[in-house]
């Protein structure tokens, strides 16, 4: 499950913890998800295979957006994080919108949380 | 019940849309319509609004292999005309579908179940005592 990265120096090995993290906050930075970066992480599960890592994003997104310009924004940013962080490749990004929120609700839970 | 959604797959993956988040769309662009009765003027108005029913029993989508399928009951408040609100709320379900989602609407059907009468806005026409 971790990366193993041969070396002249010894080996780098990433947690799949890690992967997962990156994938997360680079998640929570789209605009017009609803999660707030700390509590992103259960609503992700990565695969690592060698090389390869697969990223499952679960979200609940704001109405008012366009639903697919979002989830296309999540794959590209979840994509282009996890890449850069970790010199992984990534096979794929599925993003499954399980939720919506209205614009109101969205405000009431930033209040709770502050 | 089987959990239905419409999955678009490409070279970055796939992406999802569920069931449960077509519904809510509709839900939110029938409740926009002016004259569409709520019976819970909550903050998020997600809350049950057809008549204080269940909304589950309200709003159903159905997927197909061209698009979805909406069916919505729904209550009017009474002074409005009651087809005119329904196509509103057609127009505005179809609108909203297809811009967030992409997904085709194939049809949107209304029933119209009940009238409400409007009791807070009543209270200002009347005349004050004495």
């Amino acid at each position: 499950m971790t990366k193993e990265e041969a070396r002249e120096k010894g080996n780098v090995s990433i947690s799949q913890e890690v992967v997962t993290a990156i994938a997360a906050i680079a998640a929570s930075e789209v605009d017009g998800i609803f999660h707030r970066e700390e509590g992103m992480k259960r609503y992700v599960d990565t695969e690592v295979e060698g090389e390869n890592v697969k990223v499952t994003v679960r979200v609940t997104l704001v109405y008012g957006n366009s639903l697919y310009k979002v989830a296309k924004e999540i794959q590209t940013r979840v994509r282009t994080e996890v890449e850069q962080m970790t010199g992984l490749q990534v096979s794929g990004v599925n993003v499954d919108i399980q939720r919506l929120v209205t614009p109101e609700e969205q405000q009431l839970n930033k209040k709770e949380e502050e | 019940m089987a959990e239905k959604s419409v999955k678009i797959t490409d070279e970055d993956g796939q992406i999802t849309i569920s069931e449960e988040v077509v519904t809510s769309i509709a839900r939110i662009a029938a409740e926009k319509v002016d004259g569409i009765a709520r019976s819970s003027k909550t903050v998020g108005g997600l809350k049950s609004f057809f008549g204080g029913e269940d909304t589950a029993s309200t709003i159903k989508s159905e997927f197909s292999d061209d698009g979805v399928h909406i069916e919505l009951t729904i209550a009017v408040e009474y002074g409005y005309p009651v087809h005119e609100v329904a196509q509103g709320v057609q127009n505005n379900v179809q609108k909203d579908i297809e811009e967030m989602t992409g997904i085709d609407v194939l049809g949107v059907d209304i029933y119209v179940k009940k009238v409400i009468p409007v009791v807070t806005e009543k209270k200002q026409d009347s005349p004050p005592e004495n």
